[in-house]
């Protein structure tokens, strides 16, 4: 167990701040919380709203980093995600055209009732950073660590879509 | 990249395991990053009317958080857990909270400096509701039933810094 450290992360009075930006420390089961009460409707509510997150995580850091290449800031994007909680995102096959992102240690499994929900706001989130990349993307989840206990990853495939 | 991104400042009682979780001291609570804004825009999806829904998301976090601090700290008295329930929602980043009155079984008051909406232009409401629903979590925790309401609000006065919370026990709650 190690302490939390984040590059441009601050503490002061009750106020955590990433790259002076106001940030809150919120437990994951929020998500299963709007599944409880939407049911099957949250996912295209998860999938949207991470979606608006991941877009605006990444323009934030693409700004304050500047990587030079589809490369750079896909592993930019994935050491974020990794430090933000959600488990540990690994990009594979970095190309113009795919990226295929794998989570290990996906946050679902360590709550009190694993949640699928999660993986749909996850995939909004993947989305959100596929299109700032790609313009147009395909975000399909191929492989799930929660329908398959054998799984101790999940995959994401992000296919470029022509504009 | 990652050596770019850097490993710096550490986060009091703010742990990261071994699969990457972070996690509050060395408890089960679970954590993720996120900004006033993205609960805000959780709430905005849930509906602004809404306010029972946000409410009872906040009630679930202030549950949560008064669990841990009771297996943590063992805590004596409601006041001590209150107070140290408190204490942990200011080490995640909601802002600093004190115990501005407690009177047992009847009403607490509670003062937020630096409330989270502080970095919103819109939707603040929403965040002053899920600090309601965190509120009344803890007490439901400590088995009182209440009902709370913001009485001073920053996002209402720009003159001030905080707001005030005042919160009624009505009785014993049903778990």
């Amino acid at each position: 167990m190690k302490t939390l450290k984040i590059k441009g992360i601050e503490y002061n009075d009750g106020v955590i701040s990433l790259f002076d930006e106001r940030v809150v420390l919120f437990p994951p089961s929020i998500i299963g919380l709007l599944s409880s009460i939407y049911g099957e409707g949250a996912e295209p509510l998860l999938v949207f709203l991470g979606k608006k997150l991941g877009r605006s995580m990444i323009e934030k850091w693409d700004f304050e980093l500047k990587p030079k290449n589809i490369k750079e800031i896909t592993e930019l994007f994935a050491d974020i995600f990794s430090a933000t909680g959600w488990g540990q995102l690994v990009a594979r096959n970095v190309s113009d055209e795919q990226i295929i992102f794998q989570l290990m240690h996906n946050v679902s499994r360590s709550l009190e009732i694993p949640t699928k929900f999660i993986d749909y706001f996850i995939t909004g989130y993947i989305t959100g950073f596929a299109e700032y990349i790609y313009y147009k993307a395909k975000v399909q989840e191929t492989l799930c660590m929660i329908d398959d206990e054998n799984l101790d990853f999940c995959q994401w495939v992000v296919n470029k879509l022509a504009s | 990249m990652l050596k770019k991104l850097g490993v710096q400042k550490g986060l009091k009682n703010i742990n990261i395991d071994s699969d990457s979780h972070i996690i509050y001291k060395k408890t089960n609570l679970s954590l993720v990053v996120l900004r006033p804004n993205d609960l805000a825009q959780m709430g905005d999806l849930i509906g602004q009317g809404n306010k029972d829904i946000i409410t009872w998301i906040g009630k679930t976090v202030g549950r949560n958080v008064a669990e841990v601090v009771y297996k943590d700290e063992a805590p004596k008295t409601n006041n001590e857990l209150i107070t140290k329930s408190f204490k942990a929602l200011e080490t995640l980043g909601f802002g600093l909270i004190s115990l501005e009155k407690y009177q047992e079984d009847v009403e607490i008051l509670v003062k937020v400096d630096s409330p989270l909406y502080q970095a919103l232009e819109e939707n603040q409401e929403i965040i002053s509701n899920i600090y309601v629903g965190i509120f009344l979590g803890i007490l439901e925790y400590i088995g009182r039933k209440a009902t709370g309401v913001e009485t001073e609000a920053a996002w209402k006065n720009k003159n001030i810094n905080y707001s005030m919370y005042d919160l009624k026990i009505e009785g014993v709650a049903t778990q």
